[in-house]
């Protein structure tokens, strides 16, 4: 846009520079055409003047010889012409009075000039007064006429001086001019020219601009078109109001979204307030005069109701803006949110649902805690009191069955226990505290050292870390895995357990690649037990699978828990295995450096 | 030793669990005398009646209607009379998280109720003279935490 | 036929003891639990007449003296537990016998009698307890704690807390210090 401006600037220029020069070319034209006409003038002039003086002249000569011809004939028809022509030089002096009053020096010439023909015709009438006798006289005569001829003779030349005088005069003025007229065709040519240039490179930047404008309404459509179908995948409509003549510009989308024709609703803020909800109706006039005033106004969620009745749910944001004619206009933008607002209620009803199944299950989790253990637990000591109390009136069968009905609570005792144990490690609302792992370990190896003692374990430990870890689940977690490591030991072979640690990244362990932290704890769990069946490394997190179900007492829990517990902790839990060699199990918790 | 008897008291509103603690306190041979209450409530208006005498060891049933051990608890930890009280929680669940709740909010000793009457008599017998060590030997009752 | 009977020792002792009292015109006020106070001031003969009926029934005086040397006892025990000067080397019955000029046994039978517990028994809780106060009190590592009271490790250590408390050494730590935040408890 700079540069369009730079050229319209240009253009300007240009523009002012060709009309100044074409001004100028004017004005010079003119000037020379004056010059052409005073040079005709001047020509004309001097041709009036030489004609003048030539017909004064020539009068002369006709007044001598009628004047001649009355003083010898002294017939009177001679004497009226000869009165004619003196009136008419005397016109012809006049004349030449008028045309020489601009030239000083023909002027005094032209006095000269007068003062000799006045003094020739006086001459002239003063003989004419002569009568016969004064006539008669020889030398009177030969006088007359020598004087008038001397005269004339002055008349003639003073004349023909003056006449050379114009002449001279006109030829310096025509030099003068024809020096000035021979480069007026030049300098006209020139400065055509440069205007013809000047007019190209105009036209040259004008091609330009105009190709430059056309990409730019080429840009523009694709622009168009494009907001358009953003307008129809976003579900929104942008609008324009004309605040101070309270009309509405919409885009096409914006009447899609309020379920009308276009045009339809172009009749002012009152009529587009008609289709709002009457609820919103007030919120929406009181945003509007926010919009007027404030330069960031907030979001507003409103209502429509559109042609088929249906509730539709926008959402607007507009901004005051002055047009440069001062005008006020709001731009904005409203968007369909309808599906957004049903997907909340959704989402909320799902919540609540969710929340209802929770509160159900930590209703079966209390259920399963409380009031499922508490008769167990009464069965259990009632066994126990039994069995003591009554030991001497029972029959052998009855103590047998005694003890199938102990064994049995018992085993129950332990499912109820490890599925709250599971159900408890579901909780997501445990904490991550920065925990000594090294004390976890001493906790479990205490709780554990009956069956450790018992079975004479060696169980080898690492140095660990502190992680952020839930402490609990950390500690249960310790005790599933060695409890198992002990549990599937093998006959006659004194269990030993190595717990390690190793610091990994994520892109050096395969199952981990896909995950977005880089660093993983590794604690690892090794032993030398019953081990499995590396086919079912998959299955043993599964709830209630269980792999030595005929050997082994268990209720197929303990993993499952581990294996809640790690994703718990957003890590990963591997197992592998040989039958009679071992088992071992790779914990990995993600940590951030 | 003016008195050589220990007072004994449980709140619990199951019948049998109140009768496996009476019948273990018979059994053993701790000069002892036990009242049980069926619920907090009637607990808390014996206890807050200054012309009872205050036992030397309480327990607590954690789930109990009207009002719950833990009320109980907190209410008895607030009252300076019963300073020289020890508080038994006597539960059917123990989550590590009930337990440590219980002991911060001043309680002495955690029980889980067990499923055998001989070891519930041992565990009794055991909080007792526990319990008498810190009340006649000179031990501090502030960090008297027992869990069993 | 064969009959059980019942016996409330208790009852049977104390009922026997006051027949006999109020048999021999002693004032007293029973006590509860074998103890009886008298209130009036009968004479030697009198109280020697009675004592020697009721021996005929089982029945004793007791005396003093065990309470003082189990007393004794106890501030050995205190002194061996919290003054590091004293040789850990000796074996504390030989130790408490030598002390107290009595056989070891002896001293065990009166201690549990009149404290409901043993003497190995009180010796751990003492250990206990002043573990306790340390974790509190002087903020020592349990490694230092172990040292200071001659455990052999800290695995040791805190086995015997965990088996004496049912709760391990940190989880008494953090729930003392919950304690203190949720009520100012003073410690």
């Amino acid at each position: 846009m700079n540069e369009f401006a730079k050229s319209h600037k240009f253009l300007k220029i240009v523009f002012g520079l060709g009309l100044f020069i074409i001004l100028c070319l004017g004005g010079y034209s003119y000037k020379h055409i004056q010059q052409l006409s005073d040079t005709r003038d001047n020509i004309t002039h001097t041709y009036e003047i030489t004609l003048e003086l030539e017909r004064m002249l020539a009068q002369v000569y006709y007044a001598k010889a009628n004047h001649r011809g009355f003083i010898i004939s002294q017939d009177s028809v001679f004497l009226h012409p000869f009165i004619t022509n003196k009136v008419k030089i005397v016109g012809h002096l006049y004349n030449l009075e008028v045309l020489t009053k601009s030239n000083d020096v023909q002027h005094k010439n032209l006095d000269t000039l007068s003062t000799d023909v006045r003094s020739l015709i006086s001459y002239l009438d003063q003989t004419i007064s002569y009568n016969q006798s004064q006539l008669r006289e020889p030398d009177t005569l030969k006088n007359v006429f020598i004087n008038s001829r001397y005269k004339e003779d002055l008349i003639r030349t003073r004349t023909t001086n003056m006449v050379d005088l114009e002449n001279d005069v006109l030829e310096i003025r025509q030099s003068e001019n024809s020096q000035v007229l021979n480069y007026t065709p030049i300098i006209l040519y020139s400065v055509l020219i440069l205007t013809l240039i000047l007019l190209m490179l105009a036209y040259a930047r004008i091609t330009h601009d105009i190709n430059y404008l056309k990409r730019i309404n080429r840009t523009l459509d694709l622009y168009k078109n494009s907001s358009q179908q953003a307008e129809i995948i976003g579900q929104n409509g942008t609008w324009i109001w004309n605040i101070d003549d309270n009309t509405f510009e919409f885009s096409d989308n914006f009447y899609r979204l309020m379920g009308v024709h276009p045009k339809n609703i172009n009749d002012g803020l009152d009529t587009f307030l008609s289709n709002v909800h009457k609820n919103d109706r007030a919120q929406l006039k009181r945003h509007i005069i926010k919009m007027k005033t404030e330069e960031h106004p907030p979001f507003m969620n409103y209502r429509i109701i559109d042609p088929n009745y249906n509730v539709k749910h926008f959402k607007v944001y507009g901004q005051l803006v002055e047009t440069k004619d001062g005008q006020k206009q709001i731009i904005g933008t409203t968007a369909d949110i309808t599906a957004d607002v049903e997907n909340l209620y959704t989402i909320e009803n799902r919540n609540r649902e969710l929340e209802h199944n929770n509160k159900e299950l930590s209703t079966f989790n209390y259920v399963a805690s409380h009031d499922l253990q508490e008769p167990l637990r009464k069965i259990q000591t009632f066994l126990s009191r039994l069995e003591i109390e009554d030991k001497h009136s029972l029959s052998q069968k009855g103590l047998h069955y005694i003890e199938r009905v102990k064994s049995s609570a018992a085993r129950m005792r332990m499912l109820i226990d490890d599925l709250l144990q599971y159900s408890r490690t579901n909780k997501s609302d445990k904490k991550f505290i920065d925990t000594d792992i090294n004390n976890i370990i001493n906790d479990v190896l205490e709780e554990l050292s009956p069956s450790i003692k018992s079975t004479g374990a060696i169980i080898n430990v690492d140095e660990f870390p502190k992680m952020k870890v839930t402490p609990f689940q950390m500690h249960q977690l310790f005790v599933n895995i060695i409890n198992n490591a002990i549990k599937y030991r093998k006959e006659n072979v004194t269990p030993k357990v190595n717990i390690t640690y190793n610091e990994v990244k994520s892109n050096t362990v395969k199952p981990l690649q896909q995950s977005l932290f880089k660093y993983f704890h590794n604690i690892s769990i090794t032993d030398n037990g019953i081990g499995f069946d590396e086919a079912h490394a998959d299955k043993i997190f599964i709830l209630f699978k269980r792999l030595h179900k005929e050997k082994y007492d268990g209720t197929g829990i303990g993993l499952s828990i581990c294996k809640k517990i790690v994703d718990n902790h957003n890590g990963y839990i591997l197992a592998s295995g040989e039958p009679n060699v071992g088992a071992k199990f790779d914990i990995y918790i993600p940590f951030l450096r | 030793m003016a008195e050589n008897y220990v007072k004994i008291a449980l709140a619990d509103d199951d019948p049998d669990d109140r009768l496996f603690f009476k019948e273990a306190f018979e059994e053993l041979k701790i000069k002892s005398k036990v009242s049980t209450f069926n619920d907090g409530d009637t607990l808390m208006s014996y206890l807050n009646n200054e012309n009872n005498e205050i036992p030397d060891l309480l327990f607590l049933d954690l789930n109990m209607p009207r009002k719950s051990g833990l009320e109980c608890l907190v209410e008895i930890k607030s009252n300076d009379r019963f300073n020289d009280l020890a508080i038994a929680i006597y539960s059917t669940s123990a989550t590590e998280e009930d337990i440590e709740y219980t002991f911060v909010k001043g309680a002495n000793i955690y029980i889980k109720k067990p499923n055998d009457f001989n070891i519930l008599k041992k565990t009794l017998s055991q909080v007792v003279t526990t319990n008498w060590q810190f009340a006649n030997n000179g031990l501090n009752r502030d960090n008297f935490l027992l869990r069993l | 036929m064969t009959i059980t009977f019942k016996f409330n020792y208790n009852k049977i002792c104390n009922t026997l003891l006051e027949e006999k009292l109020k048999a021999h015109h002693i004032e007293f006020q029973s006590l509860g639990n074998g103890e009886v106070e008298i209130l009036g001031k009968p004479s030697e003969e009198v109280l020697d007449i009675f004592y020697k009926e009721i021996h005929s029934y089982g029945i004793d005086v007791v005396e003093n003296p065990k309470l003082i040397l189990v007393q004794k006892i106890k501030d050995l025990i205190k002194d061996l537990i919290f003054n590091t000067d004293i040789s850990t080397n000796v074996k504390t019955s030989v130790y408490l016998a030598e002390a107290l000029n009595k056989n070891y046994s002896y001293l065990a039978s009166i201690f549990s009698e009149i404290t409901y517990t043993s003497i190995e028994n009180y010796i751990i809780l003492q250990k206990i307890e002043y573990a306790k106060t340390l974790i509190i009190k002087e903020n020592l590592t349990l490694t230092e704690i172990a040292h200071k009271l001659n455990y052999s490790s800290v695995a040791h250590l805190s086995r015997q807390f965990k088996n004496t408390t049912g709760i391990t050494p940190s989880a008494f730590e953090r729930i003392i210090l919950m304690r203190k935040k949720e009520h100012n408890h003073p410690l």
